[in-house]
């Protein structure tokens, strides 16, 4: 083995090269016992990212990106069907919630508030009548 | 962060860290579905990443804790590849045969590493990493990595040469 060889081995111990220096120390033929095996062991275990990698992911990332978006505008989408439900629900005019019952009494109050309707009527003196007018005269 | 700038400053270390990814999971199948993973949850957290004084580091630190976590939850898988192999031991050529007491050697010397020198010559020798690198993905200094490599390397280098010496 080379004396340059002999020292790069010794960096290589030192932890003082290079990836490089230490891709080429893994290559070479000329290598002393110990370190021919790890090397081998190393060229064996190495794994390599498969062609294309990147892109394949970046790929994902943005089909991903694009679900999440349409996803928002559904849910935006939902929300906004909600609130015009709630809306028109909230400002529907209230019905007339009076039964007739009730509708009777109120009448009746409001008839009460004129007591001498009755004697008014056996008082008065009608002069002229049709279908639609009654004209009469009344002493007091 | 914005999508060009996360293609280029993270996306783009994919590739580098998809060997140590295959290592630490054990198949090269999973690891590509792996590396996918750690990806989107650095996409996920990229308004975080601005800011952050190492974008590298932080992609190799974030990497080897997802790997951590998955092996955690479950026991390594083998490769496919390695299983096959095992399954035709009896049929197993010359180089095949040396192939496995070569590996056989070597992983008992490597068990019997501190796990931290062990990890560094992993991550440096099997996986390329440079110091930085291999620094940011274990929390350590640079020094140290550096330290703990050459204790590893010596002790690898002398039990190999006592064993392979006699041939």
């Amino acid at each position: 083995m080379s004396s340059d060889k002999h020292d790069l081995v010794n960096k290589y111990l030192a932890a003082k090269t290079t990836v490089e220096e230490e891709e080429a120390l893994f290559n070479s033929e000329d290598q002393p016992s110990g370190m021919k095996e790890w090397s081998t062991y190393v060229k064996q275990k190495r794994k390599k990212a498969p062609a294309h990698l990147n892109d394949k992911i970046w790929a994902s990332i943005q089909t991903r990106k694009k679900r999440r978006q349409r996803f928002l505008m559904g849910l935006s989408g939902m929300a906004a069907s909600i609130a015009i439900i709630l809306a028109v629900v909230v400002a529907r005019p209230t019905e007339d919630d009076l039964n007739d019952h009730e509708k009777e009494v109120l009448f009746n109050e409001a008839m009460s508030m004129f007591p001498d309707e009755k004697n008014i009527v056996a008082k008065k003196d009608i002069l002229y009548e049709d279908d639609a007018v009654i004209i009469y005269r009344v002493s007091e | 962060m914005k999508a060009k700038v996360f293609e280029d400053k993270v996306l783009s270390l994919s590739e580098r860290i998809f060997p140590m990814v295959a290592r630490m999971l054990g198949n090269k199948e999973n690891a590509e579905d792996a590396v996918q993973e750690i990806m989107i949850k650095l996409w996920d957290r990229r308004k975080k990443l601005v800011n952050h004084p190492n974008i590298t580091g932080f992609v190799f630190l974030t990497a080897r804790n997802y790997c951590l976590d998955r092996l955690k939850k479950k026991s390594p898988e083998i490769d496919p590849s390695e299983l096959h192999l095992k399954i035709l031991t009896s049929d197993m050529n010359h180089d095949q045969v040396e192939w496995k007491e070569l590996t056989t050697i070597i992983e008992s010397i490597l068990k019997e590493l501190p796990s931290q020198q062990r990890e560094v010559m992993m991550m440096r020798d099997i996986d390329g990493f440079e110091f930085a690198e291999i620094a940011a993905a274990t929390n350590l200094k640079l020094e140290h990595t550096r330290v703990l490599l050459s204790r590893a390397r010596k002790q690898v280098g002398i039990k190999l040469k006592e064993i392979y010496s006699y041939e």
